[in-house]
């Protein structure tokens, strides 16, 4: 298990920036004053070093795109589709289009049943 | 005759379709519309999210008549572990979950039937989600994959729908989209400055100046 760091607060002074750089390979500091910890200087998590809604306007254009899909962007950021669909709209940004193969077969189908769905519209018409 | 049915695989098809307000689009093509209940789940698990809402609203409103909820076994068991911890995600339980009502619509009164008979499915995902399912490998002909936006250009092409393109922009337009505005921290009216201009309206001028 690793031991924690421990500096004096006036130790801290002197080499803040050392001790900042070394945060995320070497781990938390603890800061001490009169012998007693005061505090503790550790790099931010991983997740907060962007905001959730940083991350999401940094993926929208990678989803409209058709760079990335939305299940990606959900593990990532933990948002809900309706927030994508916000930040696509703050950014003038388009939905991707998708169009999945169909064998013949299966593509007859589909044209067969909206041209259904058309016809019994039009019969139920007065 | 193949008997249809339309299974909504995700969240996606349903809070695209709320926020551009055409829900009732689903109903156009005039087959039982199921939704799984771990998508419903996921959609209206947090009402404060932009459409889920509306989704819910247009799922009771319809639900019983054209809409069914379907349930799943995937769905009991999510709940059970969210029991043991709340923190539980949903992570591609919407997928297995529809793959689950796919099943059963397939093998629904299988024999019950009038001779000649068959089940078929329309699947519609949200687009972007359509490549990557691994249970739609070696579908039969009568399982049909569909992203939603081919859902509604289909509707466009047999004349059920004005312009999908218009459905499919409203989704992603805040200018006039109540839906969205609600969730930027107020109306157009009193945009931000921090908003892009372009979503900022002009400012009428109040008074002539003399």
């Amino acid at each position: 298990m690793a031991l924690t760091r421990t500096i004096s607060s006036s130790d801290a002074k002197g080499c803040l920036g050392r001790l900042l750089g070394s945060l995320s390979s070497e781990g938390p500091v603890e800061i001490t004053r009169n012998g007693h910890l005061v505090g503790v200087l550790s790099a931010p998590p991983e997740r907060a070093r962007a905001t959730e809604a940083d991350r999401m306007a940094e993926l929208a254009p990678l989803y409209a795109a058709g760079k990335l899909g939305w299940r990606e962007i959900a593990s990532d950021t933990g948002a809900a589709f309706g927030e994508l669909l916000l930040e696509l709209a703050k950014q003038g940004l388009a939905l991707p289009r998708v169009t999945p193969e169909k064998r013949p077969a299966q593509a007859a189908l589909l044209r067969g049943i909206f041209r259904q769905a058309a016809k019994s519209r039009s019969t139920a018409k007065p | 005759m193949t008997r249809f049915s339309l299974v909504v695989t995700d969240a996606g098809p349903l809070i695209t379709l709320a926020v551009a307000q055409a829900l009732d689009t689903l109903l156009l093509v005039k087959l039982p519309v199921i939704v799984p209940d771990m998508v419903r789940f996921e959609v209206i698990r947090d009402l404060s999210k932009p459409g889920a809402q509306e989704v819910a609203d247009w799922i009771r409103c319809h639900e019983g008549q054209q809409v069914h909820v379907a349930s799943t076994e995937v769905f009991e068991e999510y709940q059970v572990l969210l029991a043991a911890n709340p923190g539980t995600r949903t992570k591609d339980r919407g997928e297995q979950a529809a793959a689950e009502v796919l099943g059963k619509v397939m093998g629904k009164e299988r024999g019950k039937e009038p001779a000649g008979t068959q089940r078929g499915a329309i699947l519609l995902f949200e687009d972007s989600g359509v490549r990557k399912q691994n249970f739609l490998i070696r579908l039969p002909d009568e399982v049909l994959v569909v992203s939603t936006s081919e859902f509604l250009f289909g509707l466009e092409s047999a004349k059920l729908l004005t312009s999908a393109a218009d459905v499919l922009q409203r989704a992603t337009t805040l200018r006039g989209n109540q839906i969205l505005e609600r969730h930027v921290g107020g109306t157009v009216a009193t945009a931000p400055d921090s908003w892009p201009a372009r979503l900022q309206r002009p400012r009428r001028r109040v008074g002539k100046a003399t």
